[in-house]
């Protein structure tokens, strides 16, 4: 009843609060280095699993992979212990503290606190203990917190993010089965709803939300998965309200990369690791935030290199149009930027472009594990591209792919809107000595001939800083460049013809000459093509 | 005067001691599965299984939890002494014992659920286990045979297809 009531006071907190919430839509595309963040996620350790390699790969992502990777943090959604004590059947009839005692022992010999490994419950974790008293009293976030659930956040030049890891088991404290829910009534009661609610609410000033738990969302497919069979409906509905990004589970042992969007106005990536403890192939996840841009790689524990492509974020992730990925435009100098993790030296890092030939990637100085690369794309037509990143390292060599969209940049017209020939002229002397401009279109030999462009937006409006280019054509041909047009839009190229020689020989030849526009450039501009021209004399 | 003061602290007294009752005495009243006396021993038993389960696990405490589960088998006796019928109870003594590495205890409260409860799938494959740590591997697979009897679940009769695999694939390095 007060677990009701406390629920309907937090929804009714939410429905009064104006909400800020993340904005998956936030990821831009930038050539800066400083915005980025990793993580690891794992999960499934099955601790005391009948021959596996549970204790080693925990082993080895809270030492190896953590020193190598560095990550921000480590979250591990659930299935800490198998809960068999290594009976052979793989038969879950515990809990057991033995395997309590060897996760313990495992991330404690290793350093790991509470700050850094935010490890929530699974079904195997809730068999036979309803209110989760074994992982209360023995998980590194249930002894710090006495919660199930973690709340944590992340800042940083890129602003606030916001991490949520929740506790979808079963609430009843049910023993396994063989049948339907195999002791796995898994949902989010009240209280638990509760918290999510209370945490989205107070970081609601986050720049991206990530939420990670043990089960599902949505049936599978697979009628041996179970998932949210209550509380789904709201919590969808927090995530939805609040802009989560990302969805990130475990429990069905297979890895994949999907979009959620039932019942939600985007949706979030919906990411599922397999285990890293029970079953091949014991996989672990480091998923990137660059910019507001979410990006993962899964791969084989102990396997290297690792490598992550940030940006620009993969168009196709999850086998669908990311609605969250941007478009990059057809610039001359790209970024692309990817993380390369390997404990031995890495010796080259390189991209390439649908296939094309390979580029090189440089460490960003004081990120020795980002690379950056600049990829020339201004001559490409709009559409999609294939982009390659492949690391060499002493482990091997390893290549992350992604997909991104090359969008034209639409520039403003310009152009030029009146053409004129003219020469300065003296007049008055002394202080009253002014040089003014006077159009005229016959010149003598020798004479500089001054062409005045009047350059102007498609608008109407003048444009400064723009410079023009000319041809002169006639009896002979020069091409000229103005110099930077004022704020008057004026932008002035000369000419300076030759005399004859005393013996009335060679200088510029007489006739008539023509002046022709032939390009406009000016930052932010794009020349509308018009080529007015004018014609003048010399004599 | 003196006969209705009386009066009242007759009434006071019986519904005194009728409160007194419905907190101390739950049993008959309120818990699920078993009734009577049974039902009241099985709940006590759980709690205090509960005690040693889950609030002393950690091994600087197992003394108080060795206590906790002695209490509980105690209880669970005491209801199965009042109904041998009860498969609840038999359960939860099989499942005591098992905790307590007592595997032949727990083989046989776990035979005589499958006896009392012949769908329960779950209590074959908990008596299969406790027959492997005796290494009566032969009853084990017996056990899981017997199982496979009891239901036509595909998915039930493929776990139990693979638990009989895994104990013979044991059963022939053994022999090796």
């Amino acid at each position: 009843m007060m677990r009701r009531f406390i629920l309907c006071i937090t929804l009714l907190l939410c429905l009064y609060t104006p909400v800020s919430a993340g904005n998956p839509h936030s990821a831009y595309y930038s050539s800066d280095t400083d915005k980025v963040l990793w993580f690891i996620h794992a999960s499934d350790i099955h601790m005391g699993t009948s021959g596996s390699t549970d204790s080693t790969n925990l082993g080895w992502l809270v030492s190896q992979a953590k020193n190598v990777i560095n990550p921000s943090f480590i979250v591990v959604t659930g299935d800490l212990t198998d809960s068999t004590n290594g009976n052979f059947l793989g038969y879950p009839n515990g809990p057991y503290q033995t395997e309590w005692d060897q996760y313990k022992n495992i991330l404690s010999s290793n350093g790991v606190d509470a700050s850094f490994y935010f490890d929530i419950p699974g079904n195997h974790d809730a068999y036979n203990d309803q209110y989760f008293n074994y992982y209360l009293a023995n998980s590194v976030q249930g002894q710090a917190t006495g919660r199930t659930q973690a709340s944590w956040i992340r800042t940083g030049p890129w602003g606030t993010y916001h991490f949520l890891g929740i506790n979808s088991a079963d609430n009843t404290g049910d023993s396994f089965t063989l049948f339907w829910p195999y002791g796995d009534y898994a949902g989010l009661d009240t209280s638990e709803l509760s918290f999510i609610n209370t945490e989205m609410l107070a970081q609601r000033d986050a720049s991206l939300t990530l939420v990670f738990g043990h089960h599902p969302l949505a049936d599978t497919g697979n009628s041996s998965d179970t998932y949210l069979y209550y509380g789904k409906d709201e919590f969808v509905q927090s995530m939805n309200q609040y802009g989560a990004s990302l969805y990130g589970y475990g429990h069905t042992h297979v890895s994949s990369e999907q979009y959620f969007s039932e019942n939600m106005t985007d949706g979030v990536f919906y990411f599922n690791v397999a285990a890293l403890g029970k079953d091949s192939p014991n996989q672990f996840t480091v998923t990137a935030i660059d910019c507001n841009g979410i990006s993962s790689v899964t791969q084989t524990a102990g396997a290297w290199p690792v490598v992550l492509i940030t940006a620009p974020m993969n168009r196709r992730l999850g086998g669908v149009v990311n609605p969250y990925a941007y478009t990059v435009p057809n610039a001359a100098s790209n970024p692309i930027r990817a993380l390369v993790f390997d404990p031995a030296a890495v010796t080259q890092v390189q991209f390439r472009v649908n296939g094309g030939a390979w580029q090189p990637m440089a460490s960003v100085s004081d990120n020795p594990r980002l690379w950056q690369g600049a990829w020339n794309a201004s001559a490409l037509p709009e559409g999609e591209y294939t982009l390659d990143v492949q690391a060499t390292t002493g482990s091997g060599v390893r290549t992350d792919t992604v997909t991104t969209y090359v969008k034209s940049q639409v520039l403003p017209m310009v152009g030029v809107t009146t053409l004129t020939t003219g020469k300065y002229v003296t007049s008055g002397s002394g202080k009253n000595k002014t040089t003014t401009f006077s159009p005229i279109s016959t010149f003598k030999r020798g004479e500089t001939v001054v062409i005045r462009a009047t350059v102007k937006d498609s608008l109407g409006a003048v444009v400064a800083n723009a410079t023009v280019q000319l041809a002169v054509s006639g009896a002979s041909s020069v091409d000229l460049t103005s110099g930077p047009s004022n704020a008057s839009g004026i932008a002035e190229a000369k000419w300076t013809t030759t005399a004859p020689n005393k013996r009335g020989q060679g200088g510029t030849p007489p006739g008539s000459y023509t002046v022709t526009v032939t390009n406009v450039t000016a930052t932010g501009y794009q020349w509308d093509t018009s080529a007015p021209s004018v014609s003048f004399t010399i004599q | 005067m003196t006969g209705l003061v009386s009066r009242k602290r007759l009434l006071t007294v019986v519904a005194a001691t009728l409160t007194l009752a419905f907190l101390f005495l739950p049993g008959a009243f309120c818990q699920d599965g078993g009734a009577g006396e049974a039902g009241y021993h099985n709940q006590r038993g759980m709690d205090y299984f509960k005690r040693g389960f889950y609030d002393h696990a950690p091994k600087s405490q197992a003394t108080e939890a060795e206590r906790n589960y002695g209490l509980a088998i105690q209880e669970f006796k005491a209801a199965v002494a009042r109904d041998p019928s009860y498969t609840e109870a038999h359960r939860n003594l099989a499942r005591v014992y098992y905790v307590q590495k007592n595997f032949d205890g727990a083989a046989g409260e776990y035979k005589r659920v499958t006896e009392l409860a012949p769908g329960d799938l779950d209590a074959y494959v908990n008596l299969a286990l406790a027959l492997i740590e005796l290494k009566r591997l032969d009853e084990a697979i017996q056990a899981l045979e017997n199982a496979k009897q009891q239901t036509p679940d595909t998915r039930a009769l493929d776990a139990l297809d693979t638990y009989i695999s895994k104990v013979r694939a044991h059963q022939a390095k053994e022999v090796k």
